[in-house]
């Protein structure tokens, strides 16, 4: 029995993606869910209240088993359409995805998947997967290498000095962009720091 | 000279026969029997091989109760508390030396000789008061004349506290016991008479007091005295501290006891007292305030849950509703390759096969029609807002209980400050409140009224405890008279045994005389002249044996001239030099040779105490039992066992060639 | 985090306009982005400016303004400033003879300005510059996206390579002129490479530039896709000439990239070995910085010299592009130098 949340946001994500590029793409799906997550904390939601959990495979990619296993269902149903590792959302599944982005249940989550989409609006999808990559807890993933649980005990900890540094930066934020954007654009800064080490590392 | 008619006569048992059974501690032999001879029956073994077991064994087998040590006589304050509050110990001292599962089988047997014929006992380990079996065949050889066997345990143990006192001419079996335990064993426990006031007396009561009747009076005198004392000081003690409470109250008196200030204090006492109710009404409130708003918390949550459970089934069912088979994976590989998934055909008229069939609205597995069954949100649309407020009610409800919480924490908080606050003020000013209570100053003077009728009261009582001591005392003085009179006409019998006894061991002339002081009778023995009344100026080891030739010689005294007193020694070891230890044999060799029995334990190979005895006494007035071998010997005995083989030759050939004259008692 | 703080324009915009501001500013962010794809920033001297209006009220300025309904149907413009005003209808406002001041239609709008590679939001009294990450790119919302990495190479050959104008490869020049390379200019170039690729290929893929460099691993970029067992390796050669000092030069012609392809073709038939479950791409590319007559001492050039090999195709031999199906068609990129 797939996750509901799940099979929500994947949805969902599947289709605002298919309305900016034409098509989605399986790690985008799971980046911008992670990111929804991700700002969820930082409005102060539990990890666990988010409906299912993340991995970080050692490519520096964050991975939601319940997340993939809502495709099948989903093409099942008829709502989307998988090819060769690209996702449409069929006009059935926007029409459900109306009806469901309706739902009461949905209603937090659909903004804060909203709002970490329109980084997008700011950056292209590949600075946003590298930003990420930055993010404390898929950052060890990325350096060690090795796959492992998202949002542990001292990922979170690391996580939350970031968001405390975002709020004594920006003070009241009543838009979740502003802080989303500082965010990246910082963890940004990070990757850039990140590759100019292997750069001068790997000339020596 | 005195009459032998007026000698206390105490006509002892002689054990004949020993019999333990169960007794795990002795792992190899667990049915040990031995019969013993007159004379010395000596048992050799070597130390943790349970040689004080055994002598406690018989002991317990005679009186049903084995010494608590450690604890002096004179806690027990009587003779008949003594028995009383021993019988408890014997089942811990043989737990530990008696296997769980030996427990029912552990007994100890024995075979008495007393005046009027045989008794035959066998009392349980762990049966307290009771015997299993008890016989009694009277001298005459005519039979049995009495066999329990028809009675209950506790009436055949009955039967043997009548019968056996009698026998040996005492007035109660608690009296048996007392002796048997303090007289007539000298055990581990070292206690000596000579240094022990209190047994002393008593067994002086015994031995030399003509009426045992009269022993056991005085017995209960210095009992019943030292309990006036007790009282006496408990009147003046609590006298005391009543004395404290008047001087408080007229202190207090002293202070502020103007009518304006007792009335202030009481106004400030009734708005403390009002205040702690108040707040401890308002914590009692907010208490199950918060125990409610718990209980709506769980349901709260506990709701939610279900709902989101629903929530998810509601949702899947929505979604895997209507199913397209154009988008089964089956169907979409099977027109994707070209070949069809179940069958495995391949070829164009797979791809045509099932795409006639999808276009004519039919489901290319069961061709059933395919109705384009519209989805019905409207169950997932119910559950959705049921689960939107319920997950409202749930974030209120938390709310209420955080919010709740903090009230009650703060509430109690309170609460514990005025009852604090009401403590502290009325341990100030108690006194005065209670005047208060009584209206005001002339409560507080009534008070100390009070007091001092019961200080007067308390006095009364003690000078009447007082009273009760001096008299007590003076008839206890009057029976201690008695007895040094009794010993006086006696004592010229008495001390030559005693002389002789010392002398074989010391070498010196020690002398005997009875004292009788405002603590008591006691026996005091003197070296060259000089009173040693202090035990200090004699090593232990001497001391020990002064002890046990005292004992010998109060046996010997009041023996009749069947002797068949049995005396129960566990030898002390060690810290007696050579020649002391060849002494001291002498001297139990006297006693043997004299016609007494001695039962005592020794070390085989440290003794020249026992070569000298085996010497003395020869085949005829000794024998000797080796208790090597019930119990399996450690490493280090093992290794002793050769020397103990050496030493028991060597006995054994002593034996054979005594007796040796020693010289008899007069 | 506080300095980057100030330099984020959204939050700008919210604490100037509110939530009508940040509205604005969405609608100017989906804007820009596709307005790009039509216009090339890097082409314009010119600024461009475009605007949302908080009430939605056409400004006095833009009254000759043309309304357009898309982008495809946008007038062609010339050389002069372009000011778009953004309308709630979709539609929008042109005009190239405007004359705005940003500072001051701020006070009622949210605008953006960008003029040669500067990029400003303006909302209420307050101005914020944006940051560009991506190096050799004008405008951070002109940076392309890329579904299939053939294009993304292609793309970068054409934008990034040719006139070098992505910062990170500048380094790999000794000198402005762009004659010859530095010492080891290999990790520069596959540095930038990968900065590209990173930016601009979508979703699903990794790139990883190989730590170590040496002929045993002549593999120099990773490219691997999520949830799919497709990997596509590129290797970089450069041809040209390089040195340190002014006396000696380290030259590569196209014999260097014909090794390279070999290298490539063993590598690939040794990762088949290896993990044969995997469809595997190979990808030479080669930065050509090969000029006429060039010295050690050179510090100058003219057009004939520098433009020598500009379509000097490299002949391959053998063609694995053409005889294996997991070997793509080179990609030789020439680099332009800075002539007479």
């Amino acid at each position: 029995m797939a996750n509901a949340s799940a099979s929500f946001d994947f949805l969902f994500i599947t289709g605002k993606l298919c309305a900016r590029f034409g098509t989605a793409t399986f790690g985008e799906i799971h980046l911008f869910s992670y990111l929804g997550c991700l700002l969820s904390l930082f409005r102060g939601q539990p990890a666990a209240d988010w409906g299912y959990s993340f991995a970080g495979l050692d490519s520096g990619s964050p991975f939601s088993a319940e997340l993939q296993a809502a495709c099948p269902d989903l093409e099942l149903a008829g709502l989307i359409l998988g090819e060769a590792g690209s996702i449409a959302i069929t006009p059935e599944g926007e029409k459900e995805l109306e009806f469901l982005s309706g739902l009461q249940h949905f209603g937090p989550r659909k903004s804060y998947l909203t709002t970490a989409l329109e980084s997008l609006l700011s950056f292209p999808v590949g600075m946003v997967r590298n930003a990420l990559s930055m993010e404390p807890g898929l950052r060890p993933a990325l350096k060690v290498g090795g796959s492992r649980p998202l949002l542990e005990e001292t990922a979170l900890g690391q996580l939350h000095e970031h968001f405390e540094a975002l709020h004594s930066a920006l003070g009241e934020c009543h838009d979740l962009l502003v802080p989303s954007s500082l965010w990246l654009t910082y963890l940004l800064e990070l990757a850039k720091e990140h590759d100019a080490d292997v750069m001068r590392h790997s000339k020596t | 000279m005195s009459s032998p008619s007026q000698i206390r006569q105490l006509r002892a048992p002689r054990i004949l026969k020993v019999r333990l059974e169960g007794f795990s501690l002795y792992s190899e032999k667990k049915d040990i029997q031995i019969t013993f001879s007159k004379g010395a029956s000596c048992l050799a073994g070597a130390n943790g091989l349970g040689k004080s077991t055994f002598l406690a064994a018989i002991n317990y087998g005679l009186t049903g109760v084995v010494p608590e040590p450690g604890r002096t006589f004179a806690s027990y304050g009587s003779v008949d508390e003594y028995y009383k509050h021993s019988l408890g110990f014997a089942d811990k001292f043989f737990t530990g030396r008696i296997d769980d599962n030996d427990r029912k089988k552990a007994q100890v047997s024995l075979d008495l000789q007393v005046p009027s014929g045989l008794f035959a006992i066998t009392r349980g380990v762990f049966e307290r008061e009771q015997l299993r079996s008890f016989t009694v065949q009277s001298s005459d050889g005519d039979g049995t004349e009495f066999d329990g066997a028809r009675l209950t345990a506790a009436e055949r143990h009955l039967r043997y506290k009548e019968l056996l006192p009698a026998q040996i001419g005492l007035e109660s079996f608690e009296q048996f016991v007392f002796l048997q335990q303090f007289v007539f064993t000298f055990d581990e426990r070292r206690q000596l008479l000579f240094w022990d006031q209190d047994v002393l007396e008593q067994a002086l009561h015994l031995c030399f007091g003509l009426d045992p009747k009269d022993a056991d009076a005085a017995d209960t005198l210095r009992y019943e005295i030292k309990r006036a004392g007790s009282l006496w000081r408990n009147s003046q003690w609590q006298a005391a501290e009543l004395r404290k409470k008047v001087e408080e109250l007229e202190s207090a008196l002293k202070q502020e006891t103007s009518a304006e200030s007792l009335d202030q204090i009481r106004e400030t006492h009734d708005k403390l007292l009002a205040a702690r109710d108040d707040a401890e009404r308002a914590s009692q409130i907010t208490e199950r305030e918060r125990s409610d708003a718990d209980v709506l918390f769980a349901k709260m949550t506990a709701e939610t849950a279900a709902l989101s459970f629903e929530y998810e089934r509601a949702f899947n069912e929505y979604i895997r509703g209507s199913p397209s088979p154009a988008s089964h994976p089956a169907v979409k590989s099977s027109l994707d390759e070209k070949r069809c998934a179940l069958c495995g055909e391949i070829g164009e008229q797979v791809v045509e096969a099932i795409n006639a069939k999808l276009g004519s609205q039919k489901c290319p597995l069961c061709d059933s029609k395919l109705t384009t069954r519209a989805r019905t949100p409207t169950a997932l649309k119910e559950i959705d807002s049921k689960l939107a407020s319920a997950r409202d009610d749930l974030t209120k409800a938390m709310a209420k209980r955080e919010r709740v919480a903090a009230e009650a924490l703060t509430a109690a908080k309170t609460f514990a400050d005025a009852v604090s606050a009401l403590d502290r003020f009325e341990r100030r000013y108690a006194p005065l409140l209670e005047s208060a209570e009584e209206g005001g100053e002339s409560g507080i003077h009534r008070r100390i009224a009070g007091y001092r009728a019961q200080i007067n009261s308390l006095l009364e009582k003690k000078q009447k405890q007082d009273e009760i001591r001096q008299r007590k005392r003076k008839e206890l003085a009057r029976l201690q008279r008695k007895l040094v009179a009794q010993y006086t006409e006696t004592e010229e019998r008495f001390v030559p045994f005693f002389k002789d006894l010392a002398y074989s061991f010391l070498g010196i002339e020690l002398n005997l005389r009875m004292e009788a002081k405002a603590g008591g009778v006691s026996l005091i023995f003197s070296m060259r002249d000089s009173p040693r009344r202090e035990v200090f100026q004699l090593s232990e080891s001497q001391r020990f044996f002064i002890d046990i030739a005292l004992r010998m010689a109060l046996l010997k005294f009041t023996s009749p001239a069947e002797r068949t007193a049995c005396l129960l020694i566990d030898t002390p070891e060690g810290a007696l030099d050579i020649a002391y230890e060849k002494r001291a044999g002498d001297m139990f060799a006297r006693f043997v040779l004299d016609g007494f029995n001695l039962i005592f334990t020794a070390n085989i190979n440290t003794s020249q105490l026992l070569l000298a005895l085996a010497s003395d006494c020869g085949r005829s007035h000794m024998r000797v039992s080796r208790m090597t071998s019930w119990a399996p010997l450690s490493e280090v005995q093992v290794e002793e066992e050769k020397l103990f083989n050496v030493a028991y030759e060597k006995i054994i050939a002593a034996l054979e060639k005594g007796p040796r004259r020693v010289g008899s008692a007069g | 985090m506080r300095e980057l703080a100030a330099a984020v324009y959204s939050r700008m915009v919210e604490a100037s306009h509110g939530e009508r501001g940040t509205r604005a500013l969405r609608a100017l962010l989906e804007f820009v982005p596709a307005f790009y794809r039509h216009v090339a920033p890097e082409t314009r001297r010119a600024r461009i400016l475009v605007l949302k209006h908080l009430e939605d009220a056409p400004l006095g300025a833009l009254n000759a303004a043309v309304q357009c309904s898309s982008l495809s149907h946008m007038p062609v413009f010339s050389d002069d400033e372009v000011v778009v005003q953004l309308l709630q209808s979709g539609q929008f406002l042109v005009s190239q003879t405007a004359d705005i001041d940003p500072v001051q239609v701020a006070q009622d709008c949210v605008v953006y300005t960008y003029e040669n590679r500067t990029e400003m939001f303006y909302a209420g009294s307050a101005s914020s510059p944006v940051i560009n990450p991506a190096e050799g790119y004008a405008s951070v919302f002109a940076i392309p996206t890329f579904d299939d990495l053939k294009l993304a190479l292609n793309e970068y050959r054409d934008k990034q390579a040719r006139r070098t104008s992505c910062r990170i490869l500048t380094e790999a020049w000794k000198g402005q002129k762009r004659i010859i390379f530095r010492a080891g200019p290999e990790p520069t170039m596959r540095n930038s490479l990968a900065q590209f690729l990173k930016a601009c290929l979508r979703g699903n893929v990794e790139v990883r530039p190989e730590q170590v460099v040496d002929d045993s691993h002549p593999v120099d970029i990773k490219v691997t896709w999520f949830m799919s067992n497709r990997l596509a390796l590129i290797e970089i050669k450069w041809l040209g000439a390089s040195g340190k000092s002014t006396r000696t030069l380290v030259r590569h012609g196209d014999s260097r990239a014909r090794d390279g392809a070999k290298q490539l073709a063993d590598y690939l038939d040794g990762n088949a070995v290896q993990a044969p479950r995997q469809e595997t791409r190979g990808y030479l590319v080669v930065f050509d910085g090969r000029r006429g007559r060039v010295k050690p001492w050179t510090r100058r050039i003219n057009h004939a010299d520098g433009f020598k090999y500009e379509r000097a195709e490299i002949v391959f031999v053998p063609k694995y592009h053409e005889t294996r199906s997991d070997f793509e068609v080179p990609i030789r990129m020439f680099m332009e130098p800075v002539c007479d």
